[in-house]
């Protein structure tokens, strides 16, 4: 089972690659194309058209799309046969975790995808799966027996499947924030509308912002009974502290002060900057998160 | 030769406005409250507590074993000199060895507490007012120039057309509320109408955490060394009555090395009375009357017997060697005899180590007077071998285990938990249950009635699929008769 999992993974990788260059593939074409409908409408005295986000995807871009499912079907049932060969959530350590954020990223990603009928926030968000996934390459994918402190099942499952949501979802934010930076003209193009952006990638800190105060109160409750004491300022709970208090902000500001545009998405890649730190930074600060 | 063309400059303001344009200063306590409630100031306090608690992450922090001890401190900040050169001092004065504790980030806190329960109560009553009192009659040009309107003309008189809306509301979720205006009637429909109410939740709860941990920190107590060894009982203290025996400690491991679990068999005594027993494991803390006993760490034992010199035994028991040497080879145990005015340093090379002073199956025993650090006599007793130091006889009677347990009464833990309960649910009854009220119009046409229907909100992204669907509902049960939405009516 273990090894179905693996292969899983593997197969993710492939399909979230192969997805990566489609609409790669996608944009560069899309490019020439308007090039070349640009010259020919200067040429003609003419208008340029161009094809507006929400439409259905067409050539690369459908294949991406539907490699990009692919990939999620792969990394789902990678995590499924590994949470029945371990008897454990697939959170327990570095690999589990990683290829479970990617999974993360890609069903907020394929949520979105579906509920504004666009793809393109899936260049920025599939190199971020693809780092992760790639990343869980070059850490132990062994199955570690759990030590005591992570015997607890229901915690272990609920405390860092809320972290998956919202780091997915943060993901998807700071990938919508990305395209909206990049698409300053707001000319036509594969890139979907900047007010989309904006709205999307709000509704991604919307989904976010719940779910990582979920995570942190869950993760109190099973520090109060594993460590005994709900807060210890462990680098990595400080860490969450601080995503939490930038979320916070961005949300403040832009509801009460209306930030919107250039400056909210800066303040959302801000987020996912703290959000990553909080990844990553146990591996440097040590602390009492040093399994995961 | 070129030109330059500037445009003519503009008049020069006076450096100062006239004293009538002047706004007047406000008086200190508007002020305050402007500064408490100011968005802007929040947003800035926000950034300085993520700063702070990033400074808290880069930078050590200085345990809590040695901020409360000068000496230590001073040892502790000497240790950390070499990372922080020249830095040290000043980041030791701004207190960012201790961030957590400092003034900056308490004051932060504080102010952001002051701040959220000040919006709350200001915020309150306009939401009461809203969820429970909201303004029935609209004037017709709401109903024109909404974001969101639709017209309906149904064959249906205004009464059944009316039982035809209340249906259509109902069925999407929707409370209705009527009031008549001359011949028409006003309908307000409201869903989650309580859900504003969330926002006022979760930030009263920011408040309400604040209060536990501080309630956390200045009730109840914690003992983090609290070591018995296998066999004995210990007094829990802090006038709790309560004393825990350890019947039996076990470690054991993973074939592969790693830990399996850490077991501890407890009984439990109130004033002397066996009132509970339980296995106490990492994740499975046993609990009795608030006070939790957490397994924490374990390590060697050694028993201990000492007589006077007329044979009276006042020692017999186990001694946890919990403590480590500065070298971190030797594990060290302590006793008092204090009516011998004595305290006894038992010690023993950790395990792997080797110390030829104090050969296996024996240990090290070093007595002082217990007021002024005077050594009375060091010995290396052999088991079963008794020595007389100081004119008290010891025996190292045999070696055993302890089990170090966490035992924490801790008063705040429940209000956090109240805290972080309205938290989240405010968090997600704001997010996902978010107030929508649709108002509608009915107006008795001809052969018929009117129905004009309209919504204000703006931001929320779903709301014209929710409006498409209701106007389609509304028109389905007003029955036939009914017209789609004018032109650039309803945006759906």
């Amino acid at each position: 089972m273990l090894r179905l999992s693996q292969y899983c993974v593997f197969a993710g990788i492939v399909a979230v690659a192969a997805a990566l260059t489609s609409y790669v593939l996608a944009f560069a074409s899309d490019r020439v194309a308007r090039a070349h409908t640009v010259f020919a409408a200067e040429s003609s005295g003419g208008t340029v058209t161009t094809i507006a986000a929400g439409e259905a995807p067409r050539g690369a871009a459908a294949f991406g799309t539907l490699t990009t499912w692919l990939s999620l079907g792969f990394l789902s049932a990678a995590l499924v046969f590994r949470a029945i060969a371990t008897g454990h959530g697939p959170f327990a350590n570095m690999y589990e975790f990683s290829v479970a954020f990617a999974w993360g990223a890609l069903v907020i990603n394929a949520y979105f995808m579906r509920r504004y009928r666009q793809w393109a926030v899936g260049v920025i968000v599939l190199p971020v799966a693809l780092g992760l996934l790639l990343y869980s390459t070059t850490v132990s994918s062994a199955d570690e027996p759990l030590v005591p402190a992570l015997q607890n099942n229901l915690l272990l499952t609920a405390h860092v499947a809320t972290a998956v949501v919202a780091y997915g979802a943060f993901a998807v934010g700071f990938a919508a924030a990305v395209l909206y930076l990049l698409n300053r003209e707001d000319r036509g193009s594969l890139l979907p509308k900047r007010q989309l952006l904006d709205d999307l990638s709000y509704r991604a800190a919307l989904i976010g912002f719940p779910f990582l105060t979920l995570t942190i109160v869950l993760g109190a409750i099973w520090a109060d009974i594993a460590w005994g004491k709900y807060w210890s300022w462990d680098p990595k709970e400080s860490a969450s502290l601080v995503t939490w208090v930038v979320c916070c902000a961005y949300l403040h500001a832009r509801a009460a002060r209306g930030w919107r545009g250039q400056r909210a998405a800066v303040l959302l890649i801000a987020v996912f900057a703290a959000v990553l730190f909080c990844y990553y930074g146990n591996l440097f600060f040590g602390g009492l998160h040093s399994y995961g | 030769m070129s030109h330059t063309v500037t445009a003519p400059a503009p008049p020069r303001l006076p450096r100062e406005p006239a004293a009538e344009l002047r706004r007047p200063a406000l008086p200190p306590h508007v002020w305050i409250l402007r500064k408490l409630t100011s968005m802007r100031v929040a947003l800035v306090a926000l950034f300085v507590l993520a700063v702070l608690t990033l400074a808290g992450i880069l930078l050590n922090q200085a345990p809590s074993s040695v901020t409360s001890n000068q000496a230590a401190y001073a040892e502790w900040l000497s240790s950390v000199r070499p990372d922080y050169g020249g830095w040290t001092g000043i980041l030791n004065a701004l207190g960012l060895f201790s961030v957590f504790s400092s003034i900056w980030f308490r004051g932060t806190v504080l102010f952001l507490s002051v701040s959220v329960l000040t919006c709350s109560v200001r915020r309150f009553p306009g939401l009461w007012r809203t969820a429970t009192r909201p303004r029935m009659v609209m004037t017709d040009a709401f109903f024109e120039r909404a974001p969101h309107t639709a017209r309906i003309v149904s064959e249906k008189d205004q009464g059944a057309a009316l039982a035809a809306l209340r249906t259509a509301f109902r069925k999407n979720g929707f409370r209705v509320s009527t009031e008549r205006d001359g011949e028409d009637i006003h309908v307000c429909a409201d869903r989650f109408r309580w859900g504003p109410f969330g926002r006022i939740a979760a930030h009263v709860s920011f408040v309400v955490i604040l209060l536990g941990a501080v309630a956390t920190g200045t009730g109840g107590f914690r003992d983090e060394s609290f070591a018995i060894p296998v066999g004995d009982r210990m007094a829990v203290g802090h006038g709790t009555g309560l004393a825990v025996e350890a019947k039996s400690f076990v470690d054991s491991y993973y074939p592969s090395g790693p830990p399996r679990a850490y077991e501890s068999q407890l009984v439990l005594y109130k004033n002397g009375v066996p009132v509970h027993t339980q296995e106490d494991r990492v994740n499975h803390p046993m609990r009795y009357d608030g006070v939790t006993f957490y397994q924490s760490y374990f390590g060697p034992a050694v028993v201990m017997r000492a007589q006077t010199s007329s044979g009276q035994v006042i020692f017999n028991q186990g001694v946890a060697l919990q403590y480590e040497s500065q070298d971190e080879k030797e594990s060290i145990g302590r006793f008092e005899l204090p009516q011998q005015g004595l305290k006894v340093f038992v010690v023993s090379p950790r395990s792997g180590e080797i110390d030829p002073g104090i050969p296996a199956g024996s240990t090290q025993l070093e007595v002082y007077d217990i007021d002024n650090e005077t050594p009375a006599g060091i010995q290396v007793l052999s088991q079963g071998k008794p020595a007389t130091i100081a004119g008290v006889r010891f025996t190292f009677v045999r070696e055993r285990e302890f089990t170090g347990l966490i035992v924490a009464h801790d008063p705040g833990a429940t209000i956090v938990w109240i805290g972080a309960a309205l938290l989240v649910l405010g968090l997600f009854t704001t997010f996902y249950f978010p107030h929508r009220r649709v108002r509608a119009v009915l107006r008795p046409g001809a052969g018929g009635s009117e129905i004009g229907i309209a919504a204000i909100e703006r931001r929320h992204p779903a709301f014209p699929g929710l409006f498409e669907h209701l106007v389609q509902d509304i028109r389905r049960a007003a029955g036939q008769g009914a017209q789609p939405p004018r032109e650039g009516g309803a945006d759906a």
